[in-house]
């Protein structure tokens, strides 16, 4: 005698408490019917979802390794799933455009939303071989696909040419997730630097300026990996507005939470030459063939902002 | 938001309130513990509720309503402090360990309950049976999601359909 048809907005309050670390059932959830499908791919939901877990979820990362990427959960300890296969020579020569028809169609989702740094909207750099993602003005994460001193063109190019030669990620919320202040985003740059065994945290105070950087934290990278494991040069990116890091070493990619200190293996597939050399990671998914079924209040809508 | 009832403790007893489920069951509650509830909060403020009147309510049967009366009773002093300041960490885990009893049932009577708390707009109580209905979808694959909240099977259209989207998702399917 189970009423099967439960109201929707009954649904969506069940479907916002799904945890944001576990978004494959989201997907899954998606997929049961029309209505439910419409739920989640709605901007509402987005929205309602964020204020709810303070966070999007994260889905995993893409690794690109020579000549193939692919795609791995964060949310589970899996060997590599090979969905997605594509070659670096694709992603070299693509406008940003093609570049982005090459992610998983899956990708967008909550990252397009106004105020979390966006992987949908991508930004390139002039001459066009490196595509950067960006949120607004500011320069999130660029894949570096050859040597860093691409890294020049950014909203405030002065700025970054000092640690050309570093393994850095930037983003807006590392001040926010240093100052322990929950909830406000002050809109500062972040930047974190690698060196060695050590992350270092920088954030970039917007108020005063644009040269203001102040280092807000360091973390230990030894303790928190395995015994001998080598950081991969290059493999290191970070999930915007979740506060995780990823970072690949010659044992596997690790996910290591910034507010915990803790360290997760994400794959076990070695990084650096020969294996994995690029990751970005994903907080969100689109779903072009499910937009249809949305009643034109999709996803699309929450781009304007760009 | 300071629940009135906190004020005048000066005489004595409690002011109770009565409730008619749909059924004709009369149920006599504190006034405090109904006022969990948004839509009765109103009529009890506004004094109703009381003496031989009681407050019908046409769309909570009396098995429902005593399930969703128990979880008002128990939360309401946590309420009534304002939530969490005042709660020790073992009042917390003991209500912890209520709401997952609680919802520890039937799913017919699950679905009563969800349809209560939205009608009665009971906060905590909605988030509570929408979490347990999230931890019934949680790692399950779409069609066992249906058959677990008694859909119907899916018409051939839809049946391709979520095929062809698992293709697409493969990943989530790991």
């Amino acid at each position: 005698m189970a009423s099967p048809a439960l109201m929707e907005e009954l649904v969506e309050e069940a479907l916002l408490r799904i945890p944001p670390d576990d978004p494959a059932s989201l997907v899954r959830a998606a997929l049961v019917c029309k209505e439910w499908r419409r739920i989640v791919t709605g901007p509402g939901f987005r929205r309602r979802f964020r204020e709810l877990h303070r966070r999007p979820p994260t889905l995993g990362v893409f690794c690109n390794m020579d000549g193939e990427g692919c795609f791995c959960l964060s949310a589970s300890s899996l060997p590599l799933p090979a969905r997605l296969r594509l070659t670096t020579a694709t992603f070299t020569h693509s406008t940003p455009a093609t570049v982005a028809s090459y992610f998983p169609k899956c990708l967008r989702w909550l990252a397009s939303a106004p105020g979390i740094p966006s992987l949908g909207m991508f930004g390139t750099c002039p001459n066009r071989h490196f595509p950067a993602f960006t949120h607004g003005r500011r320069l999130c994460s660029v894949l570096p696909m050859a040597p860093a001193t691409t890294l020049t063109v950014t909203a405030d190019p002065s700025s970054w040419r000092r640690w050309r030669n570093g393994r850095i990620v930037c983003t807006s919320t590392l001040r926010r997730l240093a100052a322990g202040a929950s909830g406000l985003e002050d809109g500062g740059l972040g930047v974190a630097r690698l060196e060695k065994y050590r992350l270092d945290l920088w954030s970039n105070n917007s108020s005063a300026g644009d040269a203001q950087w102040s280092k807000i934290g360091v973390i230990q990278l030894q303790t928190l990996l395995p015994v001998n494991a080598a950081i991969a040069d290059h493999v290191v990116a970070f999930a915007h507005g979740v506060g995780v890091f990823f970072v690949g070493t010659d044992k596997g990619l690790f996910s290591i939470d910034l507010k915990s200190r803790q360290a997760r293996k994400v794959c076990n597939m070695a990084c650096g030459e020969g294996g994995i050399h690029t990751i970005v990671p994903y907080m969100s998914f689109c779903t072009p063939a499910l937009r249809m079924v949305s009643t034109g209040d999709g996803p699309n809508g929450a781009t304007s902002g760009a | 938001m300071a629940a009135p009832e906190s004020g005048d403790g000066n005489n004595g007893a409690a002011r109770m309130v009565t409730l008619i489920s749909s059924d004709n069951t009369r149920f006599e509650v504190e006034a405090a513990a109904a006022s969990l509830s948004q839509t009765l909060q109103l009529t009890i403020l506004d004094g109703g509720g009381g003496g031989g009147d009681g407050i019908p309510l046409p769309n909570v049967d009396s098995a429902t309503l005593s399930k969703v009366l128990e979880y008002c009773i128990k939360h309401a002093p946590a309420a009534a402090n304002g939530g969490a300041p005042n709660a020790t960490a073992v009042d917390r885990a003991e209500l912890e360990r209520f709401d997952n009893e609680f919802v520890n049932i039937d799913q017919s009577v699950l679905y009563s309950l969800i349809m209560a708390a939205h009608n009665l707009e009971i906060e905590g109580l909605q988030s509570l049976v929408a979490k347990k209905v999230a931890d019934m979808i949680k790692g399950k694959s779409p069609m066992e999601i249906r058959r677990t909240l008694g859909f119907p099977d899916p018409t051939p259209e839809e049946q391709a359909e979520m095929n062809a989207h698992m293709l697409e998702y493969g990943w989530a399917y790991e």
